[in-house]
């Protein structure tokens, strides 16, 4: 199909930068004109992303270009199948978590809101911005526009533990980038371009070891935001931003921005059979299964729910890799659409955890005893998406679990099954206890009846719920995420499933 | 060639208890205790009416399929098939559970959580049905795990610290060996291509080595043992089923672990296939531990002084019966083994009621203190004493007969091993009697006090589910070709 050149693509990004101009400008004078830009901003851009969607899920493609940065790199923006499902979810979930923002922001009386929403805006922008990138070199600018734009929102609540989370933050994730700098410099003088392509571009360039290093240098420089272990320390900290940052950023937008370059690197740089042939797969595969267990081993240790929940996102980002270094068609759909099933299951997680501090100020597991009481249609929500997250049907992490664990038989290495089990195990594990404190204890005296917070908190919490379910009860329903994972499964690998 | 006859039925008798979930838990709130009750007990009622209503359709031949959700949506199509098979396991479930939530209205009178209680129970029983009437391994795993996580509310009721330790190690077994079955679920698709339980084997001969096989095999029984409560790993079972309420405890030990064993059924007939199970000769291991299941559950069982431990124990040494007879690859084997599933369903479903009556009447649990008893509870002891009775093997009653059907397949296997174990099953007849008899002994020919008694024999609501379980002990022992007739067909389905 040929590609539709529109300014559409373009759109989406400017119109969350003029949002942040104009939460910049009018933010301060009363605080229904940020929310209200934001929340009408969040909305427009969901539309645009929709209306390009027909197209691309029939395999289109939509082409924006500007100018040529350097010889045969231009600031180009393409939408394919794998950037309608990346953009499609952060858009999505902007709309939901700027909701669960004015509640949130609302009800516990937070300083600076216009630094926040504006920060905010641009924080999706720049994710828009990946999504859509047509090269590495677009792709790095709003990658580190997105860094940048995260640091005021770590920074939030300016207590010295957060300036020191923040610094944490830029050192690792500037430093890293540095890595993808290196590699994108290396990648170019090999092939003098850096434009993505669904079979890669670097087959018949370089020797090997070139290759293999250069891998290392990309894996080290995605996989810091991506949180591969022992990468991933920047992450935990950053969980004392306000708990909105913590779910879109932090469990969707940022994270995933590192999986998803990583992504781009391994199957549209690198693509499928270059990779098979240098064997990069298996030692990355290997990193990711480390990470998934280690990681868990950590959260059973937290009793900081947030905390907890920031260890468990770094395993299953795993998952993600785990998927796509597999390199086989089933093992690729499941790490692909895992991106959508734990950005649904995870925010809830952390929407929830937010609503039980702003209903009962507790952060901690252990205090939590009888919230399943007081707040139940919160913890009801909790819970079923911590059963989620452990894959037990009929919610969507079962769906992940299913096509990862086909995917590592078909690639003849049974032995990451045993590491996905295992993982469910430990999820059950460290998710447990927080349900079983909220339903199965007393609630301590004194505690409100009833607790469950304002509509705006409760529907983000309940809607985001409902759609792991929804995701994982008829995953393959017209228009559902894995029918776009297929898609985009189906561009790089050929045609199967 | 099988006929095919579309019927909603299953969708109904699976998905209305499903529904009704979230119905139930708040009907209290919005409208009144006894309405709560009532809607539980209907819904309930109309799934055993759905199940009862695919009979005629079953014995003219015919099999029920429905397809729910198809292949374009999910990764392997959700829908509903009932056989034969199904259709007696879906038969006993429905009618216990059917039961046993009538008898709860009375028995949990005093209880807390009753919104909770009665929503899982309907959670439960959907998903119990779900398991029997699916037409693939995919969607079976989907219900059992879903049965497995709400049983677990049921089980730690009371919250007492006993409970919730249990709870947790009923949760954690039934998770990490659900996690076998998925692989084994897996690995099954990868061989086969098809997780449908319509044919005699879907496995190919030549799909893998037979150690392979063999591995796989033990994957599956794990997974699906695991809830069964064979040995080895029953190890939760005799903690988890006895601090449930009685009621749960009835169905935990007379339906649920029986799921497990329809699970096993279902591996070794339809995704194995028994010829392929022969060749690789895993059922002779299987039937091992199955016997080992029979003494050992037995044998603690004896040691117990507390009437629902020694009631899980005995399930733990029952449940290997089906096992065994699976195992024999004979016709009769076979059907003894379904026979028997249908029948411990009554016989320890009326056991645990009983066991509940008497907690709910007297505070007593120990058996010890059951002097006297049968003078107290006269109804209650007379249907205890029927089911236990049944246990052992007494003719006419049901359990004799599934028992006679059994030694008669294994003395047709024809495998001197296999024929050995006669003396396993008659062996065991003798120590169900050691732990059985001295209670019935106690409560009718204790010491009697001089003093007259007073009656404390339970209400009707709670006295009539007994009855009818006691009465279908005896009505399927001296009847018994009425399960039969549909059984006969199942094991000629399954076995040619």
């Amino acid at each position: 199909m040929e590609p539709v050149y529109s300014i559409r693509p373009a759109l989406a990004i400017a119109i969350s930068l003029t949002c942040a101009g104009l939460i910049g400008l009018t933010g301060k004078r009363h605080r229904n004109f940020r929310e209200f830009w934001t929340l009408s901003a969040a909305v427009s851009k969901y539309i645009i992303v929709i209306s390009m969607f027909p197209l691309v899920y029939h395999g289109g493609e939509y082409i924006f270009s500007t100018f040529e940065i350097i010889p045969g790199v231009g600031f180009d923006l393409r939408v394919d199948a794998f950037s309608m499902f990346f953009s499609f979810l952060s858009s999505f979930l902007w709309i939901v978590t700027s909701v669960y923002s004015i509640g949130y922001m609302r009800s516990l009386h937070e300083h600076s809101q216009t630094r926040y929403y504006l920060s905010f805006a641009v924080c999706v922008a720049s994710t828009i911005g990946i999504a859509f990138a047509d090269n590495l070199f677009t792709l790095f600018i709003f990658y580190e526009m997105l860094t940048i734009a995260t640091y005021p929102l770590i920074i939030h609540e300016e207590t010295p533990e957060a300036m020191a989370a923040g610094r944490k933050y830029l050192i690792y994730l500037l430093g890293a980038s540095l890595f993808i700098l290196l590699g994108m410099v290396i990648t170019y003088s090999l092939t003098g371009t850096l434009t993505f392509s669904n079979s890669g571009i670097l087959a018949g360039h370089g020797t090997p070891e070139t290759l293999k290093t250069l891998f290392v240098l990309f894996v080290i420089g995605f996989g810091t935001k991506a949180a591969i272990m022992p990468l991933h320390g920047w992450l935990p900290s950053a969980m004392v931003a306000p708990t909105p940052v913590s779910a879109l950023l932090h469990a969707v937008a940022v994270v995933k921005a590192g999986v998803f370059g990583l992504i781009r690197v391994i199957y549209f740089i690198y693509g499928t059979d270059l990779m098979r042939e240098l064997g990069l797969g298996l030692p990355l595969a290997i990193a990711a299964s480390i990470t998934i267990i280690v990681a868990s081993l950590f959260a059973l240790a937290q009793d900081n729910l947030k905390l907890r929940l920031a260890y468990s996102t770094v395993s299953q980002l795993s998952y993600i890799i785990l998927g796509v270094a597999l390199l086989t068609p089933s093992a690729a759909t499941g790490g692909i659409i895992h991106i959508a099933n734990q950005a649904f299951m995870k925010i809830t997680l952390f929407f929830c955890a937010g609503a039980i501090f702003v209903q009962t100020g507790k952060k901690n597991i252990s205090e939590m005893h009888g919230i399943g009481k007081t707040m139940p249609l919160t913890m009801i929500c909790f819970a079923i998406c911590a059963m989620g997250m452990a894959g037990v049907p009929p919610m969507a992490g079962f769906i992940t679990k299913w096509y990862l664990c086909l995917g590592a038989l078909e690639a003849g290495q049974p032995i990451f099954v045993a590491v996905l089990l295992t993982s469910a195990l430990l999820n059950i594990a460290y998710f447990f206890p927080p349900i079983y404190n909220a339903f199965f204890m007393e609630p301590e005296k004194g505690a409100k009846k009833d607790n469950d917070p304002t509509w705006w908190l409760l529907l983000p919490i309940v809607l985001c719920a409902l759609a792991s379910i929804f995701l994982g009860l008829i995953p393959r329903a017209p228009f559902t995420p894995l029918r776009l994972a297929s898609v985009v499964v189906e561009q790089i690998m050929g045609g199967l499933l | 060639m099988e006929e095919i006859a579309i019927s909603i039925l299953p969708v109904i008798a699976v998905f209305l208890p499903l529904l009704s979930t979230p119905l139930v838990f708040f009907a209290r709130e919005a409208i009144s205790e006894d309405f709560r009750d009532y809607f539980a007990i209907g819904v309930s009622v109309i799934a055993f009416l759905a199940v009862m209503a695919m009979i005629p359709t079953l014995m003219g031949g015919k099999i029920i399929e429905y397809l729910l959700i198809s292949k374009d949506i999910t990764p392997v199509e959700v829908a509903f098939r009932v056989d034969h098979l199904s259709l007696i396991m879906a038969i006993f479930a429905s009618f216990v559970w059917m039961v046993a939530t009538i008898y709860s209205r009375e028995y949990m009178d005093q209880e807390h959580a009753k919104d909770r209680y009665y929503a899982f129970m309907m959670l439960t029983l959907g998903a119990t049905l779900g398991i029997v009437l699916t037409k693939n391994l995919f969607a079976l795993y989907i219900f059992f795990e879903m049965m497995a996580l709400s049983s677990y509310v049921l089980v730690i009721h009371e919250e007492t610290n006993e409970a919730l330790s249990a709870g947790k190690k009923y949760l954690f077994i039934s998770i990490g060996f659900g996690l076998f079955l998925l692989l084994s679920i897996l690995v099954t698709y990868m061989i086969a291509g098809t997780l449908d339980l319509t044919q005699i084997g879907i496995l190919p001969h030549e799909g893998a080595s037979k150690l392979a096989y063999g591995i796989l095999f033990f994957t599956f029984i794990a997974g699906f043992g695991a809830k069964a409560g064979m040995f080895p790993v029953h190890v939760w079972l005799p903690d988890a089923h006895p601090v449930a309420p009685s009621p749960a405890s009835a169905l935990l030990s007379g339906v649920m672990i029986e799921s497990g064993a329809y699970g096993i059924i279902r591996v070794i007939y339809n995704v194995f296939g028994p010829e392929l199970v022969s060749e690789i000769g895993v059922h002779i291991i299987l039937a091992i531990l199955a016997g080992i299941s029979i003494f050992l559950g037995s044998a603690v069982a004896i040691s117990q002084k507390e009437i629902k431990r020694m009631l899980a124990y005995s399930s733990i040494s029952q449940i290997g019966y089906p096992l065994l007879g699976a195992a024999l690859l004979t016709p009769s084997g076979l059907e003894g083994a379904i026979f028997h599933l249908f029948n411990h369903a009554f016989m320890k479903g009326c056991l645990f009621l009983c066991a509940g009556a008497i907690i709910h009447q007297t505070g007593l649990r120990n058996i010890d203190d059951f002097g006297e008893l049968g003078q107290k509870m006269p109804v209650t002891m007379l249907c205890f004493t029927i089911a236990a009775l049944s246990m052992i093997g007494v003719p006419p009653l049901n359990g004799f007969v599934s028992k006679w059907i059994l030694c008669l397949g294994a003395l047709e296997a024809g495998n001197i091993v296999l024929m050995l174990f006669v003396a396993v099953l008659l062996l065991s007849s003798l120590m169900n009697a050691i732990y059985y008899m001295p209670v019935i002994i106690k409560a009718f020919f204790g010491p009697r006090s001089k003093k007259p008694v007073k009656k404390v024999d339970p209400r009707p609501s709670m006295l009539i589910p007994i009855i009818a379980l006691a009465l279908g002990c005896i009505i399927f022992g001296i009847f018994a070709n009425l399960p039969l007739s549909i059984i006969e067909l199942a094991v000629h389905a399954l076995l040619g």
